[in-house]
């Protein structure tokens, strides 16, 4: 059973002041905002809003790389993220090389040759281009490589940010179809994504954040409903 | 511990370091022979020390303070160079330290063995039984060794200043360690100012076995050493231990 459980949650960030014509030097933004929600197995979890409201600094807080200035982080299972397109490869190596690393980094077994060739056909890479360093990858052939890997590990938890923004088409159906069966694993997933009508069809619950604020946590179509007032209301700040 | 990762971070670390690089490993096996062959010419040809064999002294100092500064340096940089991983992902990070220390041990095996056939070569009385102090001596290298690495690396993900000043830090402290000299030749009334140098009592014994081949009695000294060594250890385990959950927030 794994489970994620988040008690008063708030993270802030020491800015450097780069402004000479501002003489204040201690800087301070909240990025998180007491977060409150728990999420239990077999659920999946959208997670949106706009620009700038913490949803990445939440993911990494939920992933154990960010220590929240306040709160409790309590996480039953094993969790593999996926932040900023990328899953912790390093740029040096090839996407071979990194799937190895990166399984001995997570604990799994060792994988073997079969293994990372399943891996690699359903990223849909060739095998020349899977055998380059990883710094040559394209974003989506990061997605790719990155949503594989994790795909074929079956983590407790999987964190997805931004999936869909980058995969083309084919692939966005793969994904789709690969995230309905890790559900059915009985496993958490978290996806955060811009594309309100892809996590409309796919989660089983809305969370949406603004200003580092839980704005709404609840069934994705009344989730999905507020999130569009909220940004109506707020179209005229921008203009 | 958990080998499948310190293996795949010691094929990174060597990638990291050699891959484009014709000679690779040989470069870093070259440079204490190359130290070695400049001090040769200062202190013979031009300062005319009254050493004999000097070269052989002067070897058996130097592998053993390569390895030690040479770690120290390259550890400032290990998280550094690895921060795409270390903000992505949480895995035990002082794996990464551990794979800098076992390559720069690798070479330091390398020169150790020129060393040994060196001073083979160039003297006859060679004693198996001070071979056994040899042990206790690359023990005592190691644990200072990796002390001192755990301390830069870590500070380093906080501080870029670590990193220069650790460079001005070991430069201080290889004129402070008898490399090129004796412990003896220090005047009386300044060897207070070197009497706590840790990296000091290695260097002796490996010089003891290697150069002088006298049998070695300073037993209690090595003992305390590692006691000492070990204390110091535990300590910055547990000050990196505090600090690791920062890593990829400052890093």
């Amino acid at each position: 059973m794994s489970s994620i459980s988040l008690k008063n949650i708030s993270k802030s960030f020491k800015l450097n002041n780069n402004n000479p014509f501002n003489k204040n030097n201690n800087i301070q933004k909240k990025v998180l905002d007491c977060i409150n929600f728990n999420i239990s197995n077999s659920e999946i979890v959208g997670i949106t809003g706009p620009n700038g409201s913490g949803k990445t600094t939440l993911l990494k807080v939920i992933s154990g790389i960010l220590i929240p200035d306040k709160g409790i982080v309590d996480i039953q299972g094993e969790i593999s993220p996926m932040l900023d397109i990328g899953i912790g490869f390093h740029p040096e190596l090839t996407g071979r090389e990194n799937i190895i690393l990166y399984s001995s980094m997570t604990g799994n077994n060792t994988l073997i040759e079969t293994d990372i060739e399943k891996i690699r056909v359903f990223s849909g890479l060739s095998e020349e281009s899977f055998d380059q360093k990883y710094k040559t990858y394209s974003s989506g052939m990061r997605v790719r490589v990155g949503f594989s890997t994790i795909s074929f590990l079956k983590p407790d938890i999987v964190i997805l940010d931004e999936i869909n923004s980058v995969g083309d088409i084919n692939f966005q159906k793969k994904t789709y179809d690969k995230i309905v069966e890790l559900a059915n694993n009985s496993k958490i997933l978290i996806i955060v994504s811009h594309d309100v009508d892809f996590l409309k069809k796919i989660c089983t619950r809305l969370i949406i954040l603004t200003n580092g604020k839980v704005l709404c946590d609840s069934k994705p179509e009344t989730a999905a409903y507020e999130y569009l007032e909220y940004m109506k209301e707020n179209i005229s700040n921008e203009i | 511990m958990k080998y499948d990762l310190l293996l795949n971070l010691f094929r990174l670390n060597y990638r990291l370091k050699y891959t484009s690089s014709k000679f690779g490993l040989l470069w870093s096996i070259l440079s204490p022979i190359i130290t070695l062959g400049i001090f040769n010419i200062i202190f013979i040809h031009i300062l005319k020390v009254n050493i004999t064999n000097f070269p052989l002294f002067l070897f058996c100092g130097l592998v053993c303070w390569t390895f030690f500064s040479s770690t120290a340096v390259n550890s400032c940089y290990c998280y550094l160079k690895n921060f795409e991983i270390i903000q992505k992902i949480r895995f035990p990070y002082h794996y990464i330290l551990f794979s800098e220390i076992i390559l720069n041990f690798m070479i330091f095996t390398i020169n150790f063995i020129i060393l040994t056939i060196f001073s083979i070569l160039t003297s006859n009385n060679f004693s198996i039984y001070n071979i056994f102090y040899i042990i206790p001596a690359i023990i005592i290298l190691i644990l200072i060794t990796t002390t001192i690495s755990f301390i830069t690396s870590t500070l380093s993900v906080f501080s870029k200043d670590i990193p220069h000043i650790t460079e001005i830090i070991i430069n201080i402290w290889f004129y402070a360690t008898p490399i090129f000299y004796s412990p003896t030749m220090i005047p009386e009334k300044i060897r207070f100012l070197f009497k706590y140098n840790p990296a000091t009592l290695p260097i002796e014994i490996i010089r003891k076995v290697f150069y002088d081949k006298t049998i070695i009695i300073y037993n209690s000294d090595i003992i305390i050493h590692i006691i000492i060594d070990i204390i110091a250890l535990t300590a910055v385990w547990i000050y990196y231990n505090k600090k690791r959950p920062y890593f990829p927030e400052f890093i």
